[in-house]
């Protein structure tokens, strides 16, 4: 199916071949280039898609359908702007949607993608023209960004077809095309910012935050946009109340698609016209002239790696390997020597290893988008003064809160084994260590207080301060159980060590029955929890005991041996 | 003298295929060997068999009087291995990765941090000590597993190709370290198939192809032995059956067609 859309996108790109020729490019290099190009684009997994599921790069072959979907998704998504009754807010909303996650779409895949350093090593020391060079460059750049654009724009134009008329979906089309260009100058310009701003060293990690944020935005798109546009009586707004909104690019394309639309002789709309076709020409002007140079310079430096010799010699003391904190937060929780250096490695390589962060901290963002998500239902339900006087049932939102986290956890916990450095891990396999299970307790460990016990000061705190200290033994129970039950998953999941694996597919079954166990443990804290919720010294005996077991689990994580690690 | 490491009759599998077909080996303290091979060989296997990391062998292997079977872990506070690929966690500096590496040797950190901080500088890497290791050349991964290997102060070192990308003064000190350690009364396991690095750095020279070995003794023994050639001539004549300067003629002939 996909080669021959890569076939057809081929022959569609190549229909002027006459045209390029008179412009010197040289046709069956052209073609046989886009051809590997494109063959690549379909191999290559998506920034968004990577963080969703657990597929590896290798089985990938058709990475453009499943981009292409992904875009028709979106653009469906955006169709809530439509619930906005004025035209100039409905069109700004829906194109500003467009310019963000079309931004995002390209600023995640542009360096592996659209300007491919490796060029330089492969291309260019064959005998090609650079017309030719360029002309591959520029049509693959094309290529690339019609295959979201397209699919995404698809909803609106059948849904302009439909609710406005067959003429406005028309004028809808080169609206779009602006709005692309401008998007791409976008880009331009923030990849350049980020890369003057920081070393080349940091730029890879910026755009794995870029990346991560994204997959936040796109969930949390999905699960709050519908909702907020169905309940409140937003639809109604216009924005061309304010005067700011000039300062929007969105509302210049939404104006000037007006003005095609109605032909009515409107000042603004003439204005939002002229803007939005002069601010692309002129952008793309920018682009060529002054972006693509620096850009290709600056990029060629992040891949050779030549960079690091221009960073000055650390001064910085001997004495501080590890940061502060994480060393007193070693001493406080770990016991021995090899425990501790587990417990600050995996500290390290939790905020450093980009594929660790891909996985596990668009997790968080999701929980956050839940938990806002609750928050906004419970607000709609209750008043907040019911919750504050105490006549409000308070046990289900606090006990998922509390029990939320060990959530979080699980999602940490389960991708610590896995490493794109996977063999470095020869390294605990050569050490002459009597049980594996101090790496990985001090591993565990670390995660714990580093993902767990933030959110758990946080909550405690902030629940003490609204509601008040009556709250102490609930809360106290609460987060025991969390590090019980983190414990028992860390026991369970952890059969590796630490950041020593292929990140391998996990299967449906293994799946499900992961979720499973995750309900009943959390079921048999949760629910006793909630019927002892108002017994304080019940709950306090309680509390010793679960802290007990938690020890105890712990101490038996520390005895895995090297015959019960799985390979 | 008790040999220091003993392997008898050591056979490994992959699956099916077997890679080592008994190999036997007597070494004694304080000797370098240099145990070369083409592609394939079995060297690697043999490599990481000695330091513990593929259990499942057949065969006797005894280092300092232990059983590699039963003893492994003391075996490995014996050892310092250098593998064959930069493999490191690259996201970390040289300092953390060889403090984690102090931890799990049980090095107090004192002790850990001067050692690194000291031998670091010898490799030409102080400057570096706090950059992380995404940005490092081939050859500075190299140096930093090169003090990986010796900040226990290891017994016995198997080196897996440590000469691999590096510059030729850092070769230099390499071969000086080895000689240097040698006289210190540490045994040396160099694995590699630059001959001529071999022929200059160890005493006995192992050489072994498809899983057996197939000479063993000093440069001059093997020279007795096989006629006076050097070692590359030994070296093909036993491991390669056709002519190799066969192979370039008829890259020639194709690129002429």
């Amino acid at each position: 199916m996909s080669k021959h859309l890569t076939k057809f996108i081929l022959w569609f790109v190549l229909l002027p071949a006459s045209l390029y020729k008179k412009f010197g490019v040289e046709i069956p290099k052209l073609k046989s280039i886009l051809n590997a190009k494109l063959l690549m684009d379909d191999r290559r997994v998506n920034g968004l898609y990577k963080t969703k599921s657990g597929q590896h790069d290798h089985n990938v072959s058709s990475a453009t359908l499943i981009t292409m979907f992904i875009s028709l998704i979106m653009g469906a998504v955006f169709l809530t702007a439509f619930t906005f009754e004025k035209d100039l807010t409905c069109f700004t909303v829906y194109f500003s949607f467009v310019i963000i996650i079309l931004s995002l779409f390209l600023i995640t895949d542009f360096t592996q993608v659209l300007i491919d350093v490796k060029d330089n090593y492969i291309i260019l020391p064959k005998p090609i023209r650079a017309n030719t060079f360029i002309a591959t460059r520029l049509l693959h750049i094309f290529i690339h960004v019609s295959k979201i654009v397209i699919p995404m724009s698809l909803p609106a134009l059948i849904m302009i077809g439909i609710t406005r008329s067959v003429w406005g979906a028309f004028s809808f089309i080169p609206i779009m095309i602006l709005l692309t260009t401008f998007t791409l100058f976008l880009v331009n310009a923030i990849y350049l910012f980020i890369l003057k701003i920081f070393s080349p060293e940091k730029f890879k990690s910026i755009i794995t935050s870029v990346q991560i944020v994204f997959a936040i935005v796109i969930y949390g798109s999905f699960q709050l946009m519908p909702r907020m546009m169905n309940e409140s009586g937003l639809n109604e707004a216009d924005i061309t109340d304010y005067t700011f909104i000039w300062l929007i690019p969105s509302y210049w394309f939404a104006g000037a698609w007006k003005f095609i639309y109605s032909f009515t002789p409107d000042m603004n709309l003439m204005i939002c016209a002229l803007l939005s076709v002069a601010v692309p020409i002129v952008s793309i002007w920018l682009v060529i002239k002054y972006f693509a140079p620096a850009f290709q310079n600056k990029l060629t430096l992040i891949s050779s790696g030549s960079s690091s010799k221009q960073i000055k010699a650390d001064t910085q003391d001997i004495t501080n390997i590890h940061p502060g904190y994480s060393l007193l937060l070693a001493k406080i929780f770990t016991q021995n020597v090899a425990e501790r250096g587990a417990f600050l490695f995996t500290w390290k390589m939790t905020t450093r290893s980009r594929d660790f962060k891909m996985k596990v901290y668009p997790q968080f963002g999701y929980l956050i988008v839940i938990i806002a998500l609750m928050f906004y239902r419970s607000v709609s339900h209750h008043s907040i003064n019911a919750l504050l006087d105490g006549t409000a049932d308070i046990r289900i939102p606090l006990l998922t809160l509390i029990y939320l986290s060990s959530f979080i956890l699980l999602g940490a916990i389960t991708q610590l084994p896995y490493s794109e450095n996977f063999n470095a891990s020869w390294l605990f396999h050569t050490s002459p260590l009597k049980n594996p299970g101090q790496i990985i307790s001090g591993s565990i460990k670390a995660t714990i207080v580093k993902f767990c016990l933030p959110i758990i000061l946080f909550v405690m705190l902030a629940s003490i301060s609204v509601i008040g200290t009556q709250l102490i033994p609930n809360l106290l129970f609460g987060f025991v159980n969390t590090m019980l039950i983190s414990s028992i998953i860390g026991r369970i999941m952890m059969n590796k060590l630490p950041f020593s694996s292929p990140r391998k597919n996990m299967s449906e079954g293994q799946n499900t029955a992961k979720g499973f166990f995750m309900l009943f443990v959390f079921g048999a804290c949760a629910i006793p929890h909630y019927f002892l919720f108002n017994f304080n010294w019940v709950i306090s005996i309680f509390t010793i005991i679960s802290a007990g077991g938690t020890h105890m689990v712990l101490q038996s994580i520390k005895n895995i041996s090297w015959s019960e690690l799985k390979e | 003298m008790e040999p220091i490491i003993s392997i008898k009759n050591l056979y490994k599998n992959y699956g099916k295929k077997e890679v080592l077909k008994g190999i036997n080996l007597d070494i004694y303290p304080g000797q370098v060997i240099g145990y070369i091979g083409p592609n394939g060989a079995g060297k690697s296997t043999t490599v990481k068999i000695l330091c513990g990391l593929l259990p499942d062998y057949r065969g006797e292997v005894i280092i300092k009087g232990l059983n590699l079977k039963t003893d492994s872990i003391q075996i490995k506070r014996l050892l310092g291995y250098v593998p064959e690929l930069a493999e490191l966690y690259e996201v970390l500096t040289p300092a953390e990765f060889l403090s984690l590496v102090g931890d799990l040797y049980e090095l107090p950190p004192e002790t850990t941090k001067t050692r690194m901080e000291k031998i670091l500088a010898a490799l030409d890497l102080k400057d570096n000590l706090h950059q992380r290791m995404d940005t490092f050349s081939k050859g500075m991964k190299q140096k930093v597993l090169i003090a990986s290997a010796l900040i226990h102060n290891p017994e016995i070192i198997i080196l897996d190709e440590p000469l691999n990308g590096l510059d030729a003064n850092t070769v230099i000190i390499i071969k000086h370290l080895i000689s240097n350690l040698a006289k210190e009364g540490k045994t040396i396991f160099y694995c590699s198939h630059m001959m001529d690095i071999v022929e200059k750095v160890s005493e006995k020279i192992v050489l072994i192809n498809d899983g057996r070995v197939v000479a063993n003794g000093t440069f001059l023994e093997l020279k007795d032995q096989l006629g006076d050639k050097s070692l590359e001539q030994m070296f093909a004549g036993l491991t390669s059956g056709n002519s190799l300067s066969g192979a370039a003629e008829e890259i020639i002939l194709a690129m002429n067609q």
